[in-house]
């Protein structure tokens, strides 16, 4: 095939996958994941287990909230 | 609450209402826990056996005898090999491990039919170790970033389905009603890879495209495995681990959500701007450059929301292994893409091309940017995994300065070195109008930046001893005892 074959070809290929995209851009503005982003943003936390507000990693044994074990907080 | 029992049922639209399957987070944690385990144990290998070809390649640049008696150590074949066991080896495992991982959390789902994504993990690991194995004993493809030799490639792509078909049922699976912007970024990398490696081996290997299609679609595979692969995965564990770590939201959510479609937009047309001065038609290089160039707004959207979510929390973030890995990451996303953007101007990239700067920048996202946000994935990851505290914050530390040092140091010594190698290689004699150095005096002049780059090589492989010790240490310790070993940052009697 020539170079102008697989432009073609190419062309093909990618606008599929530009409208692949542009649906599922579409589902989700349909779906109203843009119209909370607030909320939306703070999904990553969970009041019961990792709360908003509460760092959740330290180095071993180094929790400064609880000096004296090794656990931290949620525990 | 009654699941259904196989996989077809399973994925049918109406078998689950929302909520059957909702879990905690530590019963998420606890139904990855042989898959994470399992991929973060083989990517650990893979980044160990990558460090000594990586070493020995190195040392090869000031003292090419090294090991030059035998072929299965020659330069060609051992660069290869660090190249694809830290590629397909270390990088893929450790997001095979981190982003599924992630993904689950984000779906609340419990995760079911792990057997598909095992499954494919070890035929995964088989393919590569053929696949490396292929390259030291000569067989490779001479095309960058695609030298397993064809024998191997169709076991990769098969395994990789089955990750990829599981991760977008584990996404179909989801409890939750808001798709966050790491779901988003995981999601599209499980997507597009499929498609990247399935293209690129039909039209290189096995039905060979002639002429530069060839060297253009060798460019457009190669970088999209960084852009469309690496890049979706490490921001997507970063959009997630710096603010929960931190347990603040990330500074602007809808900024993240621009900066996702920039992405998709943009990276994917960048790859053509490593062809540069080569035989392509201009405006393909032209497109390139411009994409190159474009890129500019996602990664500021990037950094507006990685550095603006931890500012004013240092203190806490330095308490904290995750946060130092992945901040580390996230400026040298920030460094390493701008720069990228200028690499691929025309001026710029007559001096840095074919020179130790490319070899620097290389490892500025490889490794810089993509490993350090993976090993911040896995210092989370593991203890909620396993139940327990890492057994040792200094081997951490040891881990954390000599990997920063080190690659820092590396990216500097070669760009400098890359820089002036340039300068001469372009350099013209002004009266008799020929090249100004001969090659071999370029090479030569390279070696004090050849001996320096070896050098921060071994501060990294101290770094990544330490790292391999801690997690064999914490995988041998037993189960947690008693309450002053009590296991870390889970509730009680999960």
């Amino acid at each position: 095939m020539e170079f102008g074959g697989y432009i073609i070809l190419g062309a093909v290929f990618a606008g599929l996958l530009f409208l692949g995209a542009a649906a599922v851009l579409w589902w989700a503005y349909r779906d109203g994941q843009f119209s909370d982003l607030e909320t939306g943003s703070r999904t990553i936390f969970d009041d019961e287990e990792e709360p908003e507000g509460e760092q959740t990693d330290f180095f071993p044994k180094q929790n400064p909230e609880k000096p004296d074990e090794a656990p931290r907080r949620g525990e | 609450m009654s699941f259904p029992s196989t996989l077809t049922e399973a994925m049918s639209p109406t078998a689950e209402p929302k909520g059957d399957l909702w879990a905690k987070l530590s019963e998420v944690d606890r139904s990855m826990k042989v898959l994470g385990v399992f991929f973060i144990v083989c990517g650990l290998l893979w980044l160990m056996l990558g460090t000594v070809f990586a070493l020995v390649a190195s040392i090869k640049f000031h003292n090419v005898d090294f090991l030059g008696d035998s072929e299965f150590w020659t330069w060609g074949r051992v660069r290869s090999a660090h190249l694809n066991a830290m590629i397909y080896g270390w990088a893929f495992n450790a997001s095979f491990a981190v982003a599924p991982w992630i993904m689950a959390r984000l779906c609340r789902t419990r995760v079911r039919f792990t057997n598909i994504f095992l499954f494919g993990g070890i035929f995964w690991n088989i393919g590569v170790a053929i696949g490396v194995y292929g390259i030291l004993a000569g067989h490779k493809v001479g095309v960058e970033w695609l030298e397993f030799p064809a024998y191997v490639t169709p076991i990769i792509a098969i395994a990789f389905a089955f990750i990829g078909v599981w991760v977008i049922l584990l996404f179909r699976w989801r409890q939750t009603g808001h798709v966050y912007v790491s779901q988003w970024y995981f999601l599209a990398a499980f997507f597009w890879l499929p498609w990247l490696y399935a293209m690129a081996q039909i039209m290189i290997v096995f039905e060979p495209a002639r002429g530069v299609v060839q060297a253009l679609t060798n460019w457009w595979f190669a970088h999209n495995v960084l852009g469309l692969w690496l890049t979706p995965i490490a921001v997507g564990a970063a959009y997630y681990l710096i603010p929960k770590v931190l347990g603040r939201p990330i500074y602007s959510y809808y900024l993240s959500v621009i900066g996702f479609w920039a992405l998709a937009l943009f990276y994917n047309w960048a790859g053509v701007h490593h062809l540069i001065g080569g035989p392509v038609p201009a405006w393909v290089i032209s497109a390139g450059t411009v994409a190159s160039v474009m890129m500019v707004i996602p990664v500021i959207v990037v950094a507006i929301n990685h550095h603006m979510t931890v500012v004013g929390l240092h203190r806490e973030g330095w308490a904290s292994p995750t946060i130092r890995f992945v901040v580390f990451g996230a400026i040298n996303y920030t460094a390493v893409s701008l720069l990228g953007s200028a690499m691929a101007l025309r001026s710029v990239n007559e001096i840095t091309h074919f020179t130790h700067f490319t070899v620097g920048h290389a490892h500025h996202g490889v490794y810089s940017f993509f490993t350090m946000i993976m090993f911040g994935g896995i210092y989370y990851m593991l203890p909620r995994l396993l139940k327990r505290e890492w057994p040792s914050a200094m081997l951490i530390s040891v881990h954390w300065w000599t990997t920063a040092v080190g690659v820092t140091l590396m990216v500097v010594v070669l760009s400098i070195g890359g820089f002036v190698q340039g300068m001469q290689l372009n350099a013209i004699d002004p009266e008799t109008e020929t090249a100004a150095f001969e090659f071999m005096e370029v090479m030569r002049n390279m070696i004090p930046y050849t001996v320096m780059r070896s050098m921060t090589g071994v501060l990294i492989t101290i770094g990544h001893v330490a790292f391999f010790i801690n997690i064999v240490w914490m995988l041998l310790q037993r189960a947690a005892k008693g309450s002053d070993s009590k296991p870390t940052l889970l509730t009680p009697g999960a």
